[in-house]
């Protein structure tokens, strides 16, 4: 159970991440 | 997953160098960028701790931090915490608390305060991302192998769950320091220097200090029911690197407060706050370089050169930063005299100083010393000092090192005056001098400190059994600097006191309204200033709780045969016996039983079922509190043996076989993991078996043990005598302990279970230490602790027994909850409070505009 928390966890930071950086992108070339 | 954790942490690094490079642009576009880039910063770090904890709970072992700290038996909690306990996996937490605050400052702050704030915070994320992916990294892999079948386990000293909460606590508020740093700094190199970056910053250095402090007393706490030693504080290297920032932190925040008033103290602020950062890293240089033995050195660390390297850039980086703009920081207004709130506050700055030179120095002698260059200096002035002929003083040959008694003594006289600084700095205003009324403000709480102390020092005579009179006592230097203590914190406690209770009085009078309502208003209005005051009534308890216990009283190493007592305080402690217990953990416990009995007890009235209605109860010589008299000596033996049965076998051992024909028993351990872990614990049960049999005779009973396994036989010489001792080990035990002695054939001396408290210290051995680890018993008291900690003594049934009585200890936990309770809730109220309006002083723009007036704003 813990190993599957743990899992989405680290899906969805990787995903917020990933958000994050493709934003930063965008606006420092903006 | 070790791969992944590997590719996260290098992004991390990527985004930690780009964080940097973005957030010292001047372009407001990039600031939005940069914190985009915090965000996924913060993120990656969050997925790499994701990682790291999944290798952790399953186990992977081809992991070498995973096989180095944990392994397949430890419970989850601890599991989870190697995540913290070992050196490479500290990093990643740092990392992760590092990316958080930029989160958090990134999500409280408005743009303008952001800028360099998150690039200077990125430089100290990057420093950790580069150790984790050139020096230490958590995710690395056996390179040859798949790794061992099972990890090496954790320390058990770490398995504790103050253990799981102090690092993580510790490292948080280091790190914490770096957000007051970086404002300072940014403030410095984009914006102007006056007073605004500190309103921004007191927050967050309120967070720092409540978060340093929270570790260090929870680390205090740990070595106080861990170590064994009866302390809470032991001058340990590392432990004197954690004080070093919080004593600068300390200083800075008050300095702080003075600054956000009168706009003084601005160069000084800044030197404090860098110097708190910087000692922050020194502090954790000294945990990992091994530069001085202490308890808490990582082994092996590559880090050592790493650290020095970052020191060096901090400490130059600043001094340049400040170098450069010291020209802006002057033209404050004068102090206004030494008996003014800011001139007491400077007095205590100048202590903090001291007291920080002084652990520094007694922390880093060893090392100075070692140098050759450094004995040849100090043999130098020792020649010159000698031929003055005043006095002799030898010449040193070796390197020198101080013990806490050193460290007690010279920090003691520093903290009493900054004490007495903690009463008297609140009744005098900021900048004029003395009021008049100063003597009617000073009376009362002054007169109630009189008072308090002689109730309190009342109460500390009535917890120490010292037959000495107290004017005898007052000479010795120890007593009379803990009654100097209890003086100077009764009157910092009162001269708070009195502030909120006129405050709230006054507040009721004029809102009519009740007592907590105006509690909760006068707090609310001046959190500053009542903030203030609780911290130092918390600070006023932990110096009450240092005084007592720098008058406890304290045996050691008492060696105790099973039945023998101490005394202590009012009490006398009696072994009552070992029992030894394997946990479901994974380690064994080798328990001895201690009956604390005042000295003065009397009662006879409780009379229990088992003890038949035709004998008499008397009571007994101590340390057996009844004696019963039986008529038949026989019926003596067989009650003897039942209960002997039920008190002390029925716990540690099962009976294996019974062969009534033959009236033979054979007697196994419960526990045969207590029996291969605890050496000698399979000839302690025999020996003490062995004892009852040359008590009652060997005719009566005979014992023999198994060649190869561990089994006891017995065999009894009559059916009653063999009854009662199977009864024993179905029965529940009535009492503590049971006595016979054949020259009294006819009475048995017991001690009634129920009576009285048993407190249970241990010694633990774990299957992958050596070394065994002990588990202090603490009986907590409103007014003292009863301290015991044991070690097993040559022979089989003794132990060597440690036990302190320590006054007043208990305040000094209470009074640290007090302090950082209202330093989280002044941080809360920091957070949502109305944010000041500093975009135009740190917005790069808008300083060019205001030019060098701006740096004096």
């Amino acid at each position: 159970m813990l190993e599957i928390l743990l899992e989405i966890g680290i899906a969805v930071s990787i995903s917020l991440a990933t958000l994050a950086f493709v934003r930063c992108i965008v606006r420092t070339f903006r | 997953m070790a791969t992944l954790g590997q590719i996260l942490t290098l992004i991390s690094l990527f985004l930690s160098v780009l964080v940097v490079i973005l957030g010292f642009s001047q372009k407001r576009h990039l600031l939005q960028a940069t914190v985009e880039a915090t965000s996924a910063l913060f993120f990656i770090d969050l997925a790499a701790s994701f990682c790291l904890l999944e290798l952790l709970v399953t186990h992977d072992f081809s992991n070498r931090y995973v096989a180095s700290y944990t392994d397949s038996s430890m419970p989850l909690v601890y599991i989870l915490t190697a995540f913290w306990a070992g050196e490479k996996g500290a990093l990643l937490f740092w990392a992760l608390v590092q990316a958080g605050l930029m989160m958090l400052v990134a999500l409280t702050e408005n743009d303008a305060i952001q800028k360099g704030v998150l690039a200077i915070m990125g430089i100290a994320h990057s420093f950790f991302a580069v150790l984790m992916v050139f020096a230490s990294n958590p995710f690395e892999t056996f390179s040859t192998s798949s790794g061992p079948p099972d990890g090496n386990g954790m320390n058990p000293l770490l398995q504790n769950p103050l253990m799981a909460v102090h690092p993580p606590l510790q490292l948080a508020g280091f790190v914490a320091w770096s957000v007051p740093f970086a404002l300072g700094m940014s403030s410095l190199l984009f914006g102007a220097v006056g007073v605004q970056w500190l309103k921004v910053a007191r927050k967050w250095y309120l967070l720092a200090w409540a978060l340093h402090t929270a570790g260090l007393v929870v680390g205090g706490l740990w070595a106080y029911v861990e170590l064994g030693w009866g302390g809470f504080w032991g001058w340990d290297p590392v432990e004197n690197g954690a004080l070093l920032p919080w004593l600068t932190g300390t200083a800075f925040i008050h300095s702080a407060a003075v600054e956000l008033r009168t706009s003084r103290f601005r160069m000084w602020n800044y030197i404090l706050i860098s110097l708190t950062f910087i000692l922050c890293i020194f502090a954790t240089f000294l945990t990992r370089s091994q530069l001085i033995h202490s308890l808490h050195s990582f082994q092996n660390s590559v880090l050592t050169p790493y650290f020095l390297y970052y020191l060096v850039f901090l400490t130059v980086g600043c001094l340049f930063v400040l170098g450069t703009r010291h020209k802006y920081l002057h033209g404050s207004p004068k102090l206004g005299g030494v008996f003014t709130r800011q001139g007491l506050i400077l007095l205590g700055n100048i202590l903090f100083l001291l007291l920080t030179f002084v652990v520094m120095w007694g922390t880093l002698l060893p090392k100075f010393s070692e140098s050759k260059m450094f004995q040849d200096v100090i043999n130098g002035m020792v020649k010159i000092w000698n031929s003055l002929n005043i006095s002799f003083v030898h010449e040193i040959t070796e390197p020198l090192a101080v013990g806490p008694d050193w460290f007690n003594k010279t920090t003691a006289p520093i903290g009493a005056l900054l004490l007495l600084l903690s009463g008297l700095a609140p009744l005098l205003p900021y900048k004029s001098t003395i009021p008049k009324d100063i003597f009617r403000k000073l009376a009362m709480p002054a007169l109630l400190s009189v008072l308090s102390s002689v109730v309190t020092l009342a109460l500390l005579e009535s917890q120490t059994p010292e037959t000495k009179n107290f004017f005898i006592r007052i000479r010795s230097l120890g007593f009379l600097s803990g009654v100097i203590l209890i003086l100077f914190a009764n009157f910092s406690l009162f001269v708070a006191l009195i502030d909120f209770y006129s405050a709230i009085r006054a507040k009721m009078a004029s809102a009519n309204i009740g007592f907590l309502r105006a509690l909760g208003n006068v707090f609310s209005a001046n959190p500053r200033r009542f903030g203030g005051h609780i911290v130092h009534m918390g600070v006023a308890l932990c110096f009450l709780a240092i005084a007592g216990y720098g008058q406890r009283t304290e045996i050691k190493d008492a060696v105790l045969k099973p039945m023998q007592s101490v005394s202590i305080g009012k009490n006398d402690l009696v072994f009552l016996g070992l029992r030894s217990t394997y946990s479901r953990d994974g380690y064994a416990s080798l328990v001895a039983k201690i009956l604390v009995a005042p000295k003065d007890y009397t009662d006879m009235t409780v009379r229990l079922d088992e003890i038949p209605s035709d004998v008499q109860i008397e009571p007994g010589e101590r340390p057996f509190l009844w004696l019963v008299k039986f008529k038949q000596q026989e019926d003596a033996i067989n009650f003897f043996l039942k209960h002997f049965s039920a008190v002390f076998l029925q716990q540690e051992m099962v009976l294996a076989e019974v062969d009534r024909k033959n009236l033979a028993v054979a007697l196994a351990p419960r526990s045969l993991e207590a029996i291969n872990l605890i050496p000698g614990e399979f000839h302690r049960l025999a020996d003490q078996l062995k004892q009852v049999a040359s008590i009652l005779g060997h005719d009566r009973i005979s014992l023999e043990m198994s060649k190869g396994d561990p089994l006891l036989f017995l065999r009894f010489r009559d059916g009653p005598l063999f009854q009662s001792f199977i009864q024993g080990f179905s029965m529940k035990p009535r009492f503590l302990g049971v006595s016979y002695d054949p020259s009294e054939p006819f009475k048995i001396k017991v001690i009634p279970e129920g009576m009285f408290k048993v407190v249970e210290p241990e010694v633990r051995a774990y299957p992958k230490f050596e070394n065994p680890t002990t588990e202090v018993a603490i009986d907590v008291g409103i007014f003292s602790d009863l301290y015991l900690a044991f070690a097993k003594a040559p022979g089989s049934q003794s132990i060597m027994l440690t036990v302190s009585q320590n006054p007043f200890i208990s305040l000094f936990w209470i009074g640290s909850f007090v302090m950082i309770i209202c330093v989280v809730m002044l941080f809360w109220l920091g957070i949502f409070s109305r944010k000041p309006q500093v975009t135009a002083v740190f917005c790069g723009e808008v300083v060019q505009n205001v030019g060098k007036e701006g740096f004096n704003a």
